[in-house]
């Protein structure tokens, strides 16, 4: 019997060896999309890119997998996720798999150890 | 592709028990800048296998910050924004003077055309996707192409093209 759960995978590259204190839980992580640029006038650090994959068979969507990635986004002291975006891949069989990827960045100065 | 930058640099696969009670399985590849961390995480009850398809999207991570030096400054290009690298990851920064965004097409050089008193030079596009120089010479009241051929007129690019854009 297959249960078929929240089964994502996630990829996360570091630009930077630095760490970040993560966010407390009810911090509001902003997405932003690829369209959205954000300008120098408010300077930011990119620390790294996420990238959560998910198929829609094991109840994966595009809402979850944005949570999925405010989610990660605190634990790594991020303030936003910027260049968001969610391809979906078709699979001959009928699955379409979901990949969010984006950047998580720090508001400057940031506050690291 | 992958597997040759896999093979340069160094790497190691671990195995264990996510704190949520999934396992993963994490890679590690030391590949400037930064560390890649993968983590496949999968439910017990569902056969989710990390499958080999994507690989190739990963590799090109880094790319899509594209180095650029101005003022002996080196940027880095992402989505239009301009960068530096610091010890906090990519830092934005105002665009530099003198920077402009170009797309491949726009930095191709157009025909244009050197006049001096006889002659006149056009940039004749070729097949190979670049430019003929054609110097043509004044004679009398039309000009003389360069195989010794006389244009009554002054020849429009589409003509000097079906001899010299080959």
């Amino acid at each position: 019997m297959v249960l078929a759960g929240c089964a994502t995978s996630t990829r996360y590259d570091n630009y930077t060896s630095r760490r970040f204190p993560p966010k407390d839980e009810l911090y509001t992580v902003n997405v932003y999309p690829e369209s959205q640029v954000l300008g120098a006038a408010n300077p930011y650090y990119v620390i790294g890119k996420i990238s959560i994959e998910g198929f829609v068979s094991s109840g994966v969507n595009p809402g979850s997998l944005t949570n999925q990635a405010k989610e990660i986004a605190r634990k790594r002291g991020a303030d936003a996720v910027i260049n968001a975006k969610t391809e979906v891949f078709r699979y001959y069989y009928g699955d379409e798999l979901l990949r969010f990827t984006g950047e998580l960045i720090v508001y400057a100065p940031p506050a690291s150890k | 592709m992958f597997l040759s930058l896999i093979q340069a640099t160094s790497s190691y696969a671990y195995w264990h028990e996510h704190e949520h009670g999934h396992g993963y399985i994490g890679i590690n590849l030391g590949v400037w800048p930064g560390s890649y961390d993968y983590d496949y995480y999968y439910h017990p009850y569902y056969p989710y296998y990390a499958a080999p398809y994507y690989y190739p999207a990963y590799a090109v991570t880094s790319s899509t910050y594209q180095p650029v030096v101005f003022n002996g400054v080196t940027y880095y290009l992402n989505n239009g924004v301009y960068y530096i690298y610091t010890e906090y990851g990519y830092q934005a920064v105002a665009t530099p003077v003198g920077a402009q965004v170009v797309s491949p097409a726009a930095v191709t050089p157009s025909p244009v055309s050197a006049y001096t008193d006889d002659s006149i030079t056009i940039n004749v596009p070729n097949d190979k996707g670049g430019y003929t120089a054609v110097v043509l010479k004044k004679s009398g009241n039309g000009y003389t192409g360069p195989q010794g051929e006389y244009y009554p007129e002054f020849p429009k690019v589409s003509q000097l093209k079906m001899m010299y854009g080959k």
